[in-house]
Parts: C-alpha cells; sequence; structure tokens
C-alpha cells in the first residue's frame, strides 16, 4: 500500500511542474516593479504581497519554480549518469583502475560541495549554466559508490557469467545485462539529489551567485533579509517553496527506496 | 599490543590522508589556473594593487613557468602555510582566517553537540517504542527538518523571537556597544548564540536522529540483546551499554562526515545573523571579489574535512575492536 | 522435595491469537538434566523464554497457565519483578554463541552483566575469574573479545554468565547446535558437571536424541505446541510410545538400518496458524486412523513412569519392538 504522504508529495510536485510550465498563463510578470511596494499578503491585486521594487510576490515564487527544478533535475541526472559511468567502470576493470577511481571518487566525496561551489562561481561568475554545471560535477560519488558495488557482485552473477561465456564484449554486458540491475537505488539517488541540488541552489542563490536575470527562490531569500523587520511575506513564501520541494523529492525517494529495497521496508 | 595496532592503524589512514590533502591543494590550484582571464588576479584579487606587487606575486608563483613548477610553488606555499594576502583587508590571509575562527567554532560547535546530544537522545528513544507517539513525531521531526533551508530556518526564528517576540538579539556575537565584564557579557553572548546555533542545528538533529533510529533499531534486534536481557540487565543498561554502543558506528560516522555541511551552512548562517565568523567573511570576501580570502577559506575548510575524516575514522576503530 | 521448576498449562501465543505453545506441563528437579526435545517450530525454544518472561519476539506473550520456580508462579510477576528473576534465579544458555555474546565488549563484562544487573557489581572482578575456572577456561580470558575466542570457549563464557548469580535453574537452548563435533561432547560434560557440583536443575532443550540420551535423566518430547510423549530417558529409548518419538529415534539410526525401518516422518511441523484437528500428528503419522486420530485430539495419558499423547500408543509401542 502506498502511503498518503507519497501522494501528496507527488501532488506538490505535479503542481511545482505545472507551475514552472504555465507560470506565465497565471501569474503576471516577476520582473516587473510597480508603484506598490512592500504591500502585505491577502492584497486585492498581489495574492502573497510585494517586494521592495512592488513586483508580485506569488508571481517570483512561482516562476522561481523554473530555476530550481531545471537546476535540480538537470544537475541529478548529470550525476547520475556520472556516477553510474564511474562505478560501473570501477566495478567492472577492478584492479588498478578501480583503486584510482575510488580514490577520486573519495576525493569529491571530501570536498565541501558548497563552499566550492560558492568559490568557483566567484571565480567564473554567475550564470545558471555554471551552476548546473558545478552542481552537478559535485553530485556523483555516492551514486558511484553505489554502483561500483552492484557491479562488482554482479560481475560474478550466473547469468552474467553466462553471457560471458556466451561471447559478449565487456561493454554490451555492463550496459545489457548490468546496469538494469543497478537501475533502482541510481534513481533513488537522483531523487534525493534533486533535493540536495535545489537546496545548493537556494544557498548560492543567498548568497546573491544565482543567475542574476532569472527569479530564484534563494535569491528572493537574500532580498528578504534586510526587509525581515518590515516585509516578512518576502521571507516567508519562498521558503515555504523551497521546504515543501525538498520535502515532497526527499518522500519520494525515501518510498521508491522502500518500494525496490529487497530487504523490505529498509530504513 | 592494542596499543601498537591502534597506532599502525592511524600510520596507515593518515598515509590515505596526506595525499588526498595534497590532492585537495592541487585541485585549488586547477580552480585558480583555469579561470578565465590572468591568474595573477585571483592571486591578488580584484583590487587596484601596485603593479610591482603584481609582478612581485606572478615571479612568486613562477606563473611565467611551466604549469607543473606552477602547481609546485603553489602547494609549498600552502603547506608552509602561506595563503597569501587579503589587500581588501590589508591581511595575510592565514591570520584573517585565524582571527575569525574563535568565533566560527563557538557556532559550529554549539551547534553540533546541540544536535548530536539531542539528535542520538531521540533516536534512542524513538527505536525503544517503534511506531509509538514519540516515534512519530521524531520521524515527522527528521522528514522535516532534513528539507528546510537553514539560512531560512534563520530567517524565520529572526522573525519570530527577535522581531515579533523581542526575546533574543537576531544580529552579532554579541551586543553593539560591546562586550560586558563578567558574567553579563557571557549571558549576553549566550543569549546571541542561541538563535543561530539552533538554525544551523536543526538539519543535523534531523540527521543523527534519523541514523540512530535505524541503527538502533537493527542492533535491538540482535541476539546479544537478548542475551542481556535473560541476565536481568536493566532497560538502561540494555539501550546504552550494548544498543547504542553497538549503534555508534554509523552515527559516529554520519557526525564526522557531515562536519564539512555543518562548516558550510556555518557560512549561510553568520551571513543571515551577522555573525563574525569564517563564513561572514566568505560572504564578504565575495561580494568585495576578495579572491585570495576565499581561496583560503576553502583550502581550510577542506583541510577540517580531511582531518575530521581521519579523527572519525579513528575513533571508530578504537570503538569497534574488530576494525583491522 | 517439590521441583525447582514447575510449568502447568502454559501457553504462549502471538498477539493476534495464534497459539505457539499449547497447555504444556513441565518440570525439574534439583540435581535433574530434563531434555526437551522435538523439531525446529515445535513450541520448545518458546517454552524456554516464557520461563524467563521474554520472547526474541515482541509479538508473543504468556496467555495463560502457571511458571513456579521453588514454588512461586512466575507467570503473574511484574515486569521489574521478572527482571530481578532472570539472570539471579533462573540462566540461560543460548544457541549460538557468536551472535548472543556482544561483540564490541570484553567477555570478562558480560559474564559481569548479572552482578551488576542485580546490585553485587562490587564483587564481580573476583568472582568473575572463579566463573572463568569453573567453566574451565583461563582467568586471562576476562579481557578477551568474543572475536578472539573459539565456538567452543564463547559457549563456555555464555555458561559462565548464565551461572554468575548462582541460579537454582538453567535453561540451555540447543547450547551444542552451532558448535563443531568435537567440541559440543566438551560443553555436554561441563553441563553434567556442574549440575552434580551445583546441585543444579538443567532444562535441554535440543533437536537431537543423541544428545539427550549423554545426558538427561528425564525427557519431554514436543510436537506442533504440545508436549506428546515424556518418560525416564532409559524408558523412552527402550520402549517408545509415541509415533512421532519413533519417527525421531528412527532417524538416529543408520541410513541403512532407516531403510528398513517402519518409521521415517514424511513432511514438516504444521504452522501455529493452521492447526490440523484431531490429533496434530495426523496427517504424518503411519499409524493414523480417520477416526479416532484425524477427528478427535488425543488426551495426555499417563503411561508407567511417563506420559503419552497418542490413540494407538499400544500399536506404536508394539510396532517398534
Amino acid at each position: 500500500m502506498i502511503p498518503i504522504s507519497v501522494f501528496i508529495a507527488g501532488g506538490w510536485l505535479t503542481l511545482t511542474v505545472l507551475a514552472a510550465v504555465f507560470a506565465p498563463l497565471v501569474a503576471m510578470d516577476p520582473y516587473a516593479g510597480g508603484p506598490d511596494a512592500l504591500l502585505p499578503p491577502l492584497s486585492p491585486a498581489h495574492w502573497l504581497g510585494t517586494d521592495d521594487l512592488g513586483r508580485d510576490i506569488f508571481a517570483e515564487t512561482l516562476f522561481g519554480t523554473r530555476v530550481s527544478l531545471t537546476v535540480g533535475v538537470t544537475t541529478a541526472i548529470a550525476g547520475a549518469v556520472i556516477g553510474v559511468a564511474v562505478g560501473a567502470a570501477a566495478g567492472w576493470l577492478g584492479g588498478v583502475a578501480d583503486a584510482a577511481l575510488m580514490r577520486l571518487t573519495e576525493l569529491f566525496q571530501t570536498l565541501p560541495r558548497f563552499v566550492l561551489a560558492l568559490v568557483t562561481i566567484a571565480l567564473f561568475g554567475p550564470g545558471l549554466a555554471k551552476v548546473i554545471v558545478v552542481i552537478g560535477i559535485l553530485a556523483w560519488p555516492q551514486t558511484a559508490r553505489v554502483v561500483r558495488a552492484s557491479v562488482a557482485t554482479l560481475r560474478s552473477a550466473p547469468f552474467v557469467e553466462a553471457a560471458r561465456v556466451g561471447g559478449m564484449p565487456g561493454i554490451a554486458l555492463v550496459l545489457s545485462e548490468i546496469l538494469p540491475n543497478v537501475a533502482a537505488p541510481v534513481i533513488v539517488l537522483a531523487a534525493l539529489d534533486v533535493a540536495t541540488a535545489i537546496l545548493l541552489e537556494a544557498g548560492l542563490g543567498f548568497f546573491g551567485l544565482g543567475d542574476p536575470n532569472l527569479v530564484s527562490w534563494g535569491a528572493m531569500l537574500n532580498e528578504a533579509q534586510q526587509y525581515l523587520r518590515t516585509a516578512w511575506w518576502m521571507a516567508v513564501f519562498p521558503g515555504i517553496a523551497i521546504a515543501a520541494t525538498v520535502l515532497a523529492f526527499n518522500r519520494l525517494g525515501d518510498a521508491l527506496n522502500a518500494a525496490t529495497d529487497p530487504r523490505g521496508r529498509g530504513r | 599490543m592494542r596499543a601498537a595496532a591502534l597506532g599502525w592503524f592511524v600510520l596507515r589512514r593518515l598515509l590515505h590522508a596526506v595525499p588526498l590533502l595534497f590532492c585537495v591543494v592541487v585541485l585549488n590550484y586547477a580552480l585558480i589556473a583555469s579561470t578565465p582571464g590572468d591568474p595573477v588576479t585571483v592571486l591578488v584579487g580584484d583590487f587596484p594593487a601596485p603593479a610591482e606587487y603584481k609582478t612581485q606575486v606572478r615571479h612568486d608563483y613562477g606563473l611565467d613557468q611551466p604549469i607543473p613548477v606552477q602547481v609546485a610553488r603553489y602547494v609549498t606555499r600552502v603547506l608552509h602555510g602561506d595563503l597569501g594576502y587579503s589587500f581588501a583587508n590589508r591581511q595575510p590571509v592565514l591570520s584573517l582566517i585565524a582571527g575569525r575562527l574563535a568565533a566560527t567554532l563557538e557556532l559550529t560547535a554549539t551547534a553540533l553537540g546541540f544536535s548530536s546530544l539531542l539528535g542520538i537522545a531521540l533516536g534512542v528513544l524513538s527505536a525503544r517504542r517503534p511506531d509509538g507517539v514519540l516515534d512519530r513525531a521524531v520521524r515527522g521531526l527528521a522528514t522535516a527538518g532534513y528539507a528546510l533551508p537553514e539560512f531560512w530556518v534563520g530567517q524565520m526564528l529572526i522573525l519570530v523571537f527577535a522581531i515579533w517576540l523581542g526575546w533574543l538579539p537576531s544580529q552579532g556575537a554579541h551586543a553593539i556597544r560591546g562586550v560586558a565584564p563578567g558574567w553579563a557579557g557571557i549571558a549576553d553572548g549566550v543569549r546571541h548564540l542561541i538563535l543561530p546555533a539552533l538554525a544551523l542545528s536543526l538539519r543535523y538533529l534531523a540527521l543523527i536522529a534519523r541514523i540512530t533510529r535505524g541503527a538502533m533499531l537493527e542492533v535491538l534486534g540482535a541476539d546479544f540483546i537478548l542475551a542481556a536481557r535473560a541476565r536481568g540487565a536493566s532497560e538502561r543498561a540494555v539501550l546504552i551499554g550494548h544498543a547504542l554502543r553497538n549503534a555508534a558506528a554509523p552515527v559516529i560516522t554520519v557526525i564526522g562526515f557531515n562536519l564539512g555541511f555543518i562548516l558550510a551552512g556555518s557560512a549561510l548562517i553568520e551571513t543571515v545573523f551577522g555573525w563574525p565568523g569564517i563564513g561572514r567573511l566568505l560572504f564578504d570576501s565575495i561580494g568585495s571579489r576578495d579572491y585570495p580570502t576565499m581561496m583560503g577559506i576553502l583550502l581550510v575548510v577542506s583541510a577540517t574535512v580531511v582531518a575530521a575524516n581521519l579523527a572519525t575514522d579513528i575513533l571508530h576503530r578504537m570503538l569497534d575492536p574488530r576494525v583491522g | 522435595m517439590s521441583p525447582v521448576l514447575d510449568i502447568r498449562g502454559l501457553r504462549v501465543a502471538l498477539r493476534d491469537g495464534t497459539r505457539l505453545v499449547d497447555d504444556v506441563s513441565l518440570h525439574v528437579d534439583a540435581g535433574e538434566i530434563v531434555g526437551l526435545v522435538g523439531e525446529s517450530g515445535s513450541g520448545k525454544s518458546m517454552t524456554a523464554y516464557a520461563a524467563l518472561g521474554l520472547f526474541p519476539t515482541p509479538h508473543a506473550r504468556i496467555a495463560g497457565g502457571e511458571i513456579r520456580l521453588d514454588g512461586t508462579d512466575l507467570a503473574s510477576l511484574t515486569p521489574a519483578a521478572w527482571r530481578a528473576v532472570r539472570g539471579a534465579r533462573i540462566g540461560m544458555v543460548f544457541q549460538d554463541p557468536s551472535s548472543f555474546l556482544d561483540p564490541l565488549l570484553p567477555v570478562g563484562r558480560q559474564i559481569a552483566e548479572a552482578f551488576y544487573a542485580h546490585g553485587q557489581g562490587r564483587e564481580a572482578p573476583a568472582r568473575v575469574s572463579a566463573l572463568l575456572e569453573q567453566v574451565e577456561l583461563p582467568a586471562s580470558a576476562a579481557a578477551r573479545y568474543p572475536h578472539e575466542l573459539s565456538g567452543g570457549q564463547k559457549q563456555r563464557v555464555l555458561i559462565a554468565a548464565a551461572l554468575a548469580m548462582r541460579p537454582a535453574l538453567l535453561i540451555a537452548d540447543e547450547p551444542t547446535t552451532a558448535l563443531d563435533v568435537s567440541v559440543q561432547a566438551g560443553i555436554l560434560d561441563l553441563l553434567k558437571r556442574l549440575r552434580a557440583d551445583l546441585g543444579l536443575a538443567v532444562l535441554l532443550i535440543t533437536h537431537d536424541l543423541g544428545v539427550i540420551a549423554q545426558t538427561c535423566s528425564r525427557v519431554y518430547v514436543m510436537y506442533a505446541g504440545q508436549i506428546v510423549e515424556s518418560a525416564p530417558t532409559a524408558a523412552l529409548f527402550r520402549a517408545p510410545r509415541h509415533p512421532y518419538t519413533l519417527g525421531l529415534l528412527a532417524s538416529l539410526l543408520s541410513p541403512a538400518v532407516r531403510q528398513e525401518a517402519l518409521f521415517s516422518i514424511p513432511g514438516t511441523v504444521p504452522p501455529a496458524r493452521a492447526m490440523p484437528d484431531g490429533c496434530r500428528f495426523h496427517p504424518r503419522c503411519p499409524l493414523s486412523l480417520p477416526d479416532p486420530c484425524a477427528a478427535r485430539p488425543p488426551p495426555l495419558r499417563a503411561h508407567g513412569p511417563g506420559e503419552d499423547r497418542c490413540w494407538r500408543a499400544d500399536e506404536a509401542a508394539t510396532a517398534w519392538a
């Protein structure tokens, strides 16, 4: 039986995707300021109020889904692809290649991701593409470890042995026989990585290192910091959006893990 | 004999950690060298520095030499404790960071201590009666706590406890007029510490409670727990003396390996609360394009993570006689 | 003299009502080793755990009957009073010494645990050495971790821990099953010696009639949650009266003889949720009849020095002879 919280999480994520796609149809221009600055929520024209430049908070929050989802999903996919490639290579090749690749994985796992991302963006200049590249490059080590462990054990499994005897070359064997078997944990990790990436991106935005031309939740919170005393709504709504979206991805990842974990309910 | 074995273990882990640290430094230089434009800008910072100083830096770091020489010079300088000079602050980066270290340590150590103690306690209590009222509450808290961005939690705490209720201060490490003498000063410091430490703790509290609960549940099903109960051991002795001791390894691993994250979180929290630590320094150095300071902080944080992982491994080994 | 352990009409059930142990009565006297034998799933371990008021699964509980230890009923005790009994008046030894010892504590600490649990921690160090000597281990073993000891040594440690508080009763749940054949005899000899030296009452649970033959003065045979036969060991081996006992005895015979033998038991113990009507053994019994075996449950009837629960015990006894 699927727990109700999973439905809620799925429902929220569906809403977020819809918001990202149809934001221009539903909300006004999030970049256009107006004469009504710092209006509180439930104002007739601005449901969630306005910020210091008179921009509509509802519109900004709605458009903010675009950056969060784009960064979250693309970096998770990038992390999964790199992780599977490194992990499969290490597990399949074994020996020196394995040792070298795992040391590399360890190095990347040791790096303090957020600080490194901050410094890198500060050096290279802000921009959505750069944010995606930096977070994506840092997102793969755990996937690599999991895939390596599975591939290393599957390498000697009877069905793989049989295919090898049947004359299948290594790469084809890894792709067709082994990877489907590690798909479940990789997808689970990817779902959790989306959540982590959204939090990282929000942190970068809060440090003023997001894309200056796009609305993002982190950047909204950065601006809200100066207006905490006068306009609490500037901080409350984007924060709720981040928390709910991260929560939903985490919940989905945990549920997937519970559903695919052969040990039953898992942790 | 056991002491000697432990010594060898520490040595082996050190031989593992040192190359890792070396790689981190090299990676740092790779970052500098691959920056678009003149690397000397990164080494000096975006500051109208005198031309002769730039020439001096170019020479010191061998920027006119082949790449391997550059790397070697950079690594040598870093290993000698030379992290460069911050023009924005008119101070060597190392002493700049050292000056901010105490504030960051105060904040992170408080948060880590608080989240570890409370997280372990909550995890143990919730594993005692799985699916009980407390367990459900702890699981809910853990799920929510892990999803909240810590800097936003900080803002919300400021909103509620500083602005609306007016109970606690929201900015700085002590009152603006200066540190009061004696107990008044200490009390004032504690009052300033509460909100940022709480905001920084929540995520780790959630994580530690969750890991402790899982590990405890696994251990509590073990045969030796039944054997201890058959000897008449009290519930307390079973939970703390046997179960928690056996569950400690994953918990310590999580705490140790998350030290880097708590430092990163500290960067955000210090910014929200105007806390005069390394995180705030990082924020300011980004604003003023003070690259040497940024790189220095990255190095210090990375080194701390390597050291924390090493300490975690050793602690793990000391707790479990079976680890070779 | 009243028995040390006297279990009467014991029932153990899961929370959903499934009965794992149904109306079991048995007693153990001081200075006596009594065997409780049966296949896995017969309820013999659950009977033993019930005597400690402690179960490996949180879903099991005592659903009825009396457990008298030196005359007082334990079944009605509060949890705190149960705890005062465990390890002090009843000691327990388990099947797999590797998994029943805490891997992170020196074994001396685990032997001493009963002293601390029962408020006698101050005397622990000296008494741990004496206990180790009693189970034929050097005093230096106290500082060792479980992974540094052999299986037989670990089982001796568990025995020492069970005896720490000088209990009147020792329950041994398959104490030799996980051990190498070569060390099994040593453990059984140790149990026999401790019985004689300390006047200990021992309830020995096993699936192995060979172990019973070497150690026990009396035997209870359990099947599907019930006692199906009890007798002095010699009498049971000479003249078994329940077809299930016959089957267990036949499995001790050499394969060549077994081929000729009347009794080899097909199938397995029925699950507790799906007990057959009538005699619980009838679906596997070569002597069963539609009536009465499949229709009415047989009562436990006294016969000579023992008891049996079979409508056709006389036929079974004749068939074996």
